[in-house]
């Protein structure tokens, strides 16, 4: 059912849940403490002895370092230690394939911010003035600044490993019958198109702060999205057993992916204060946050589909090039998925992906919500646009026409579970009166309509095993409080507020029973972090199953108790009773005291592994998901057309939700979502200077600061209306799906497509700057193509592809396919 | 390695006199602050890392709208918010407070003033990021090289320099044709807004008339466009919390549906607010209608020189002076 949402004092449930408390609006378990101050995030850590720590960063972008001179520092009052790359040689990286990383550089710096030391000193004063006067000598070397700069310079290599020469990575995927494909169409369309790079923005700037305790044993307290992942690299870097290293994620005052790869200065911290025998700690400026980066690839693409006269794609080629900025990152990762989920949505039976990431000398881009994903979808939804105009179909039509079937597999593989994207486009069009009004507001006044899809949780992890992806334990005893453990990291995004309503749902108690201890490596079972809209899905299901069980136990034990039967019992209201007659029961904690009686101790444990995913292809890793998000916006534009100035002033976004666990947060996590993506659709760039050669080269930031990097602010966000789509997919938790990432999906297309409605000028690229609106219509004015875009895609050699056999029964409901063979 | 500002001795005078001699005494190593806006900025970014810094905010001689007869006068330190609320300033010069409300953010226009916009230093990007420029006292335009990026840069009289003025209310004081009241040791000068800013060719290091151990105290606004035509305009990447890209100031008298007398200048094209003077020329003692508009946008932006990525500034200029003569029929 699609209910509109416009604020979170609108009726949000229209008829009654299924649940007790599950789809009910309630407040977030974390939310008191959040607006009241009383939450501590990893900067408000403070710990008696503790010492300040600062980064020496480089000034160049690509030098090896000749020498660093300490004694101006070191003769500082306060300065305790310095550190540099030798005394942590370890790389590491987040990806097994891609371990680049030094926690301080050992010989070489690939970017302007990229660490080379690291001082200590009593006062965070001290640390920066000393931090400031470490000189560093380097012997400068040729800078690599974009993607083609790196295909044609493949020597000096940024790094001694990847593909070939400064380029990374290399994917070419060929999937069904290409060249049948292209023959069957009557319609071939190209297009090139470029996505700007851009950053995170999360508010709290990262921080970390580690305590050593006896002898080689330290904590760190960080703000991390993955602290499961951040042990691993600090066992690692440190050298040291894993069970000598407790990590705790602190509340993350936003993270979007800028949190979720193991940082340099966490590894520094802990190497300090286990050196110094005393607390070490770091928060990172703004200036600082902007090196770490790890955001949104710039990404150029190149499209080819063919279309068949009723607007149904015989096939697609997509070619994407990607800035990888100087570390491995996620980047692999990435690269495929610039690819892997453009299958989601409507039905490609032919498919030839190819990508490349290239190294230059850069913050290293890595994973931003939607994670490669919005670049690709962003050239597609354009696409059809265009497709739609071309062949006199209406754009909702033919998506409609031609949408994925539920339960199918895609071209590349890919198993679909519940598919609400028809009722997601149904529910914006009504929203917007599109048919009504698109293609017919006065000039100057324009429609847009994209859609999107996302994942559900990575099905593979970061590195190959076969232990579950995540764990949640319950311990339950005679006070009737019951503690849950988990190692998720809040982000914001309620996380905390999922675990918690999930047990509480099925235990029948309410939110203030349960108490949650999350995001300690040492006390709470593995979960792999907050990433890739996972947490939900995995940790939903790790809940379910350990509330189940104890759900199971105590229900023995008060079935033996009352001589009913076990099966007969309701949990609910805070009482365990008989569903027959109510009266017949006892309160929750009475309940448990009889389990614990009866059993002893009680606690119990879930975890979840996703199911094997159909592809059985190299690459085939990156894409599968136990089902997926999708969600359909209309955006609605004015431009100015003296000015190229537009407004966006409403957005209608449907998003496919499976089950809503809790509609407000759900409603927050999507309206955050449309400002982020009006952001990227708008403004927000993360670009660079280049100086000119005997000026060094330097390749910096455009002012790595707050003010020149453009976000929205409050004037600049429309009105939004959401619909919340329920599919309940029975892959899911109690149904739900994501929703913290697919909603961005399809606002930078929605933005392109209305702005060509309003005034019929097409800009094939984003962030869409007024004077770029203003060219096309110079260039309309003149009788000249109204398009602004990028040029000629590159020559890239991406290899032989590797031709993957077609599904035998693609875009048909396969019935069993856990049993599909595994080579 | 930034972010973090350098310790330094603050001053909190209790008369301009006692201020004037502080930073008379101080000389380079000293720095005014009113609301410290832009000031603080370049402590943190450590490229000004003044010994002394001189408050002025407090001083209440500086501080407030005075109805003078013949002209109205705005004391340096009177917050933009102030000047946005001020009744007499609405109902005198409306186009001062359009222009004061569309600067930055309500917060930063809470402790900002107008004395301070109006001395502010230019926003350009390397510059700001202290880059050893011309403006910086080394021997290269950075914003002007073949690989720089200068889509806010100036169309005008770029002169080894192509910063632009980042003020949203210098324009609409240029056009009132405001005056600037300056001491210096006890020695009061009197400047015309148009004359206050100054180009590179002039001096490279400053934005304005003021020197190191000036303080402007006051600014006077004549009665003359009391109840003129007003239009004000601010082109900018979002809708808060940025500077201009370009802006227009415009007042203009209207009799018998002719143009008696017009003062038109554009914020963000050059590093003074600039005159459209062609503009003017065109319109007074003509009629106000389509003609007039689009001669006024074919000529507004004549002369311009644009640099690699702000051609976009070009027709921009053009149609806000067609919008600016719009607005009077
Ligand atoms: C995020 C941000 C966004 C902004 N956006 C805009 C914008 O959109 N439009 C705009 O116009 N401005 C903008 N600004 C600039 C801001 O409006 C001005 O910096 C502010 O008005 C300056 O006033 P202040 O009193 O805070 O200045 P201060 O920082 O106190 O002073 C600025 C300069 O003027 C000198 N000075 C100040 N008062 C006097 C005096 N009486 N006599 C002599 N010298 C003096 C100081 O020495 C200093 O050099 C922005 C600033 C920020 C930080």
């Amino acid at each position: 059912m699609a209910r509109a949402i416009k604020s979170p004092s609108d009726e949000v449930v229209a008829e009654k849940s299924r649940y007790r408390l599950i789809g009910t609006p309630f407040r977030r378990v974390d939310g008191r403490a959040k607006v009241t101050g009383d939450t501590r995030f990893a900067d408000d850590l403070r710990f008696p002895r503790m010492v300040y720590v600062k980064l020496v960063r480089s000034t160049v972008p690509h030098a090896k370092i000749k020498h660093i001179d300490f004694s101006a520092a070191e003769s500082m009052t306060g300065v305790i230690d310095t550190l540099v790359g030798k005394d942590l040689p370890d790389p590491f990286g987040i990806l097994p394939v891609s371990e680049d990383e030094h926690a301080l550089a050992i010989d070489t710096v690939r970017f302007v911010g990229d660490p080379v030391a690291a001082v200590a000193a009593l006062t965070e004063d001290v640390a920066h003035a000393a931090a400031l006067a470490v000189q560093v000598e380097y012997e400068e070397l040729p800078t690599i600044s974009s993607f083609n700069e790196a295909l044609k310079i493949p020597e000096p290599r940024i790094h001694e490993y990847g593909d070939e020469g400064n380029l990374h990575k290399k994917v070419s995927l060929q999937f069904g019958d290409i060249a049948e494909g292209f023959e069957s169409a009557d319609l071939v369309l190209e297009d090139t198109v470029y996505y700007e790079g851009n950053t995170h923005l999360a508010i709290e700037q990262h921080a970390a702060v580690a305590v050593p305790e006896g002898e080689d044993r330290v904590t760190v307290y960080s703000s991390t999205q993955t602290p499961h992942y951040v042990h691993r690299a600090l066992t690692k870097v440190l050298d040291l057993e894993p069970s000598r290293i407790r990590v705790v994620s602190c509340s993350n005052g936003g993270g979007f992916g800028g949190k979720s790869d193991p940082f340099n200065h966490e590894m520094v911290v802990a190497k300090l204060a286990l050196r110094l025998g005393r607390p070490a700690k770091i928060t990172l400026s703004r200036e600082e946050v902007f090196y770490c980066h790890r955001g949104r690839h710039p990404v150029l693409m190149h499209l080819r589909t063919g279309f068949r006269k009723d607007g149904s794609m015989t096939a697609q080629h997509l070619r994407t090039a990607l800035d990888g900025g100087a570390f491995g990152s996620y980047g692999v990762a990435s690269t495929y998925y610039t690819g892997a989920l453009q299958t989601t949505t409507y039905q490609l039976p032919n498919y030839w992906f190819e990508g490349a990431r290239a190294f230059t000398n850069k913050p290293p881009c890595g994973p931003k919500r939607g994670h490669g994903t919005p670049q690709p979808r962003f050239a597609l939804e354009i696409h059809l646009d265009k497709a739609a105009k071309e062949l006199g179909i209406d754009p909702a039509e033919l998506r409609l026409n031609n949408l994925q079937p539920e339960n199918s597999v895609t071209a590349n593989w890919l198993k679909m579970g519940t598919i609400g994207l028809d009722q997601c486009i149904e529910a914006v069009c009504k929203g917007s009166r599109w048919k009504e009004r698109y293609g017919k507001l006065p000039e100057g006044k324009g429609l847009g309509l994209a859609c999107g899809s996302y994942l559900c949780g990575a099905g593979l992890p970061i590195y190959w095993n076969h232990m579950p992806q995540s764990g949640v334990q319950i311990k339950l005893d005679r006070s009737g409080c019951v503690a849950v453990f988990c190692g998720e990291a809040e982000i914001g995004q309620g996380s905390d507020s999922v675990l918690a309503v999930i047990v509480a749902e099925v235990l029948g108690i309410d939110l203030a029973d349960i108490r949650l201890c999350v995001g300690d490596t040492d006390l709470t079972p593995v979960d792999l972090g907050s990433y890739s809209s996972r947490v939900t899905m995995m940790v939903g299901h790790a809940a379910l199953q350990a509330a189940e069980r104890a759900r199971d136990t105590i229900a023995k034990a008060v079935a033996e108790h009352l001589q009913v039967p076990a099966e007969g019992l309701v949990f609910a209201d805070r009482r365990v009773f008989t569903a027959s007659d109510p009266e017949i029961g006892m309160s929750f904690s009475e309940a448990v005291v009889v389990a614990e009686a009866l059993f002893g101790t009680l606690g119990t444990t879930g975890s979840y592994t996703p199911p094997r995913a159909p592809g059985r292809y190299r690459g085939a890793g990156v894409g599968p998901s136990p089902t997926y998000s999708y969600s359909a916006a209309v955006v609605e534009v004015e431009v100015d057309p003296e000015t190229g100035v537009y407004d966006v002033n409403h957005v209608w976004i449907g998003h496919d939700i499976g089950t809503a666990i809790n509609p407000v947060l759900a409603l927050g996590q999507v309206e955050g979502s449309v400002y982020m993506g009006l952001g990227e659709a708008m403004m927000e760039e993360q670009v660079f200077r280049r100086l000119p050669k005997r000026l060094s080269s330097a390749l910096v930031h455009k002012m790595p600061s707050l003010l020149e990097y453009k976000s929205p602010g409050f004037h600049d966000m429309p009105e939004i209306t959401t619909y919340l789509i329920e599919t309940d997919d029975e892959r899911a938790p109690m149904g739900a799906k994501e929703v913290g990432q697919g909603p961005l999906l399809p606002i930078m297309p929605a933005v392109a497509n209305a702005i060509f409605d309003a005034v019929g000028v097409r800009v094939d690229q984003v962030p869409i700057h007024p004077e770029l609106v203003l060219k096309g219509l110079q260039e309309k004015a003149k009788g000249r193509l109204p398009r602004v875009g990028p040029g000629r895609f590159p020559d890239v050699d991406y290899g032989e592809p590797l031709v993957v056999p077609k599904q035998l029964c693609a875009q048909h409901p396969v019935v069993n396919w856990l049993a599909v063979d595994r080579d | 390695m930034t972010d973090y500002m350098h310790s330094f001795d603050l001053f909190e005078p209790a008369s301009v006199e006692e201020a004037a001699q502080l930073a008379d005494k101080y000389g380079k190593d000293g720095w005014i602050i009113a609301g410290g806006k832009d000031s603080f900025d370049w402590f943190k970014d450590r490229h000004k890392r003044p010994q002394a810094v001189i408050n002025i905010a407090g001083l209440k001689q500086l501080h407030g709208v005075k109805d003078n007869g013949d002209h109205v006068a705005i004391g340096a330190v009177t917050t933009l918010t102030e000047i946005e609320d001020n009744k007499l300033l609405q109902k005198n010069f409306p186009l001062l407070t359009a222009a004061a409300a569309k600067v930055a953010s309500p917060q930063i226009r809470n402790a900002g003033t107008i004395g301070g916009n109006v001395s502010q230093d230019t926003r350009c990007s390397y510059y700001r990021d202290g880059f050893p420029c011309y403006r910086a006292g080394g021997n290269t335009c950075y914003a002007n090289t073949p690989t720089a990026m200068n889509r806010e840069h100036a169309l005008y009289d770029a002169i080894r320099c192509v910063a632009v003025t980042p003020s949203d209310t210098g324009p609409a004081l240029v056009a009132l044709e405001a005056e600037m009241i300056i001491s210096r040791k006890g020695k009061i000068r009197t400047v015309p807004a148009e004359k206050f800013f100054i180009g590179p060719a002039v001096d490279i290091t400053r934005m304005t008339v003021l020197e190191k151990g000036d303080i402007l105290t006051e600014i006077r606004i004549p009665k003359k466009w009391s109840g003129a035509k007003h239009y004000f305009e601010k082109i900018a990447d979002r809708q808060t919390w940025d500077f201009a890209l370009v802006s227009i100031a415009m007042v203009a008298k209207i009799t018998g549906g002719k143009v008696s007398d017009v003062r038109v200048a554009c914020g963000g094209v050059q590093c003074t607010p600039r005159r459209l003077t062609t503009v003017e020329d065109l319109m007074k003692g003509e009629n106000v209608g389509a003609e007039m508009e689009r001669l006024a946008k074919r000529v507004a932006a004549q002369g311009a020189k644009a640099l690699n990525y702000n051609h976009f500034k070009i027709p921009l200029m053009g149609n806000l002076a067609a919008r600016a003569v719009r607005s009077l029929t």
